[in-house]
């Protein structure tokens, strides 16, 4: 047991019952509950590698820059952090709220998901209106600077490459980068959110394009499946009910058709990117699809054949 | 006397004499005359050494050993062993346990039955080991991986069965008894099963120092792998869930390699009153208990038996929501997400003990 995890323990007047949840990518997570409270009363992350450690000092850095909303936006607040270059631990709030899984069948109407996903829609308009530009996270020139892994990664797409150039005119406002269901919690239709790990300045289009993709993916159990290539097209390139409805979701945020071009290829280089090495091929794939039709803007309508 | 680490020589055995007997350059000599074990170089020799026996034939096990020498014990365990085997002896996974062990850095740990050291070489990065180990092949595994990742500061192996490795009292700052409980029954046939097994924790209990910890994974004799019918440490399905007088005549009419080792059903396991109960008989009550999902095997997700925990578990872990039936299961799975259907149909348990008296 780390000792910060140990001092937090030592420090509760009641009984506190650990749960963990280990063994991803070299962070163990291990959540503290009072008996009869509902949702845990803290979440410790322990790092074991440096990578690890590096991304949990991240996480670390964002939360301390969104501090003063955590109340009001549902983030997870510092209790308590330790550091060295291979260990590493963040003791945090846990964000009130249950796991709600959004999902869409893609054939047929959006029906049962779309309540949760309008509350998490607006959890995003509100971050956007809270957090003034510039604050709460790194400005325009880390945005330029987070665009180089991107674009070395995605070096062998050439295309795709020069299209991030261009990214960061549009990188106005802090963005998680995650912004999936699995890091929201739901109390009632209250969001919270969590993971921040990924927080910088993007378009606020990208977190859309990550949340809505995420929606119509198969997730089973906490093991996440690869991204299916045919329902990736069905989702921005096709004129399915469930596509125009996304479609009607994103219009609000940006009508701008460079903006959209731009933000969206953003969010495939950083699919890419964070990645496991058994979905990198999958992302890759579909980007080599785009790649031969120019690199449309999401919306455009093309043929459903070209994904199989 | 190269190779052990320093703090090794300050660890005590107990004498049947009643001494205390401290590793010299000679090995373990009491001052009665006895002496009670040796220092080959890469372990400790306690006693005379057990037959081999392990999850591969001994051969097999030597030629592992040789390649590790060769070619490093990771690369020779990916080539000599199958991809499950080779997973559990190299994955950190199966001391993730420690995430809910309320040790300091530098604490005391004694490795009960370390098999191929997985559990003790992890263990090594935070703490300070004592890997104990019966079969002489698997010490020397263990000692190698632990030399070939820079472990050996931190880890020191006792060559020598369970039941004759005597420590002085109060040593300890915890002992991890992972799937060695359910067969210490076996190695005494003197007595009766409950009575090995009540004695054997009661032993651990003296080796820890005032507030140590014993660390127990086991099945629950009637969880839920139990009764979809994963066989049962008799090579059975379902003995655990027999009186024992049936597991036993069930053993005796069976020709399968565990249950002819298992001739009158040794290996108990119990429900979750019943572990209680025994861990009593030994003086310990449990500090705390979970629900080890993926098998006290690989304890990554180990989940409290609170409301909430399990629903949040449950509620992360649920099929994606398709047919009629995957909805059907999962609305049970829900309703029983419950901390009494946990502890009476949890597959495997994890405990973690102290003494009744703290
Ligand atoms: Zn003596």
């Amino acid at each position: 047991m780390h000792k910060l995890v140990a001092a937090a323990l030592a420090r509760s007047p009641d009984r506190i019952s650990l749960a963990t949840l280990g063994g991803r990518k070299g962070v163990a997570i291990t959540l503290g509950y009072l008996d009869s409270a509902k949702w845990p009363a803290w979440v410790a992350k322990v790092a074991h590698t440096s990578e690890a450690v590096l991304k949990l000092a991240k996480e670390h850095q964002a939360l301390l820059a969104l501090a003063p909303w955590a109340e009001e936006l549902g983030v997870p607040r510092v209790l308590d952090w330790q550091c060295d270059s291979t260990n590493a631990c963040l003791l945090t709030s846990a964000v009130a709220g249950r796991l709600v899984r959004i999902i869409f069948r893609l054939a047929g109407e959006p029906g049962s998901g779309s309540e949760h996903l309008n509350a998490a829609l607006s959890w995003l308009e509100r971050f956007r209106r809270t957090i003034p530009a510039g604050g709460g996270g790194p400005a325009r020139e880390a945005a330029i600077a987070a665009l180089a892994p991107l674009k070395e990664e995605c070096g062998a797409v050439a295309g795709l490459r020069s299209l991030l150039e261009s990214a960061a005119e549009f990188a106005a406002a802090p963005s998680h980068g995650d912004f999936w269901y699995g890091n929201l919690r739901f109390d009632g239709k209250r969001a919270g959110v969590f993971d921040w790990s990924g927080l910088a300045a993007r378009s606020p289009l990208h977190d859309i394009f990550k949340l809505l993709t995420s929606c119509c993916f198969e997730y089973g159990g906490a093991v996440k499946t690869p991204p299916d290539v045919a329902a990736f097209g069905s989702i921005w390139f096709s004129a399915t009910p469930l596509a125009r409805y996304f479609r009607e979701k994103i219009r609000p945020v940006s009508d701008d058709q460079a903006e959209l071009r731009t933000a969206f290829y953003h969010f495939l280089a950083e699919s890419i990117l964070i990645a496991g090495p058994s979905t990198r091929g999958i992302w890759y794939k579909i980007t080599s699809i785009l790649e031969r039709r120019g690199f449309p803007a999401p919306g455009s309508l093309l043929p459903a054949g070209i994904w199989t | 006397m190269a190779h052990h680490p320093r703090w090794l020589e300050t660890l005590a055995l107990r004498c049947r004499c009643g001494n205390d007997i401290q590793l010299s350059s000679d090995g373990y000599i009491c001052g009665c005359g006895r002496k009670a074990g040796a220092w080959d170089g890469a372990k400790a020799v306690i006693g005379s050494p057990i037959p081999y026996w392990g999850e591969i034939p001994q051969d097999q096990m030597r030629r592992l050993l040789d390649e590790s020498e060769r070619n490093g014990w990771r690369a020779a365990v990916q080539a000599n062993l199958e991809p499950v085997l080779s997973e559990y002896v190299t994955t950190p996974d199966r001391a993730a346990f420690q995430e809910i062990l309320p040790l300091s850095s530098g604490a005391l740990v004694l490795d009960v039955g370390a098999g191929m050291g997985g559990i003790a070489a992890e263990l090594a990065r935070n703490y300070r080991v004592v890997a104990q180990e019966g079969v002489a092949e698997r010490a020397d595994f263990i000692a190698l991986r632990a030399a070939q990742d820079g472990l050996s500061e931190n880890l020191a192996v006792i060559n020598g069965d369970v039941n004759s490795v005597e420590f002085a009292p109060g040593q300890f700052d915890a002992a991890i008894v992972s799937g060695v409980l359910e067969w210490v029954g076996l190695f005494d046939t003197s007595k009766g099963v409950k009575e090995v097994q009540v004695d054997f924790l009661r032993r651990l209990r003296g080796f820890l120092k005032p507030g140590g910890l014993i660390y127990v994974g086991i099945e629950n004799r009637i969880g839920w792998a139990q009764l979809r019918g994963v066989p049962d440490h008799s090579g059975i399905p379902y003995t655990s869930l027999l009186p024992r007088f049936l597991a036993t005549w069930v053993c005796r009419r069976n020709r399968n390699y565990r249950s002819s080792q298992n001739v009158t059903y040794r290996t108990y396991t119990y429900t979750h009153g019943g572990f209680l109960k025994i861990f009593a008989q030994a003086g310990l009550r449990a500090r705390s208990t979970h629900i080890s999902v993926r098998g006290y095997d690989y304890p990554t997700e180990l989940v409290p038996l609170v409301e909430e925990a399990i629903v949040t578990y449950t509620l992360e872990h649920l099929n994606r929501p398709g047919g009629l039936k995957t909805r059907l299961l999962n609305r049970a799975r829900l309703a029983a997400a419950k901390p009494w259907f946990w502890r009476t149909f949890g597959a495997d348990f994890v405990f973690v003990l102290e003494a009744a008296g703290a």
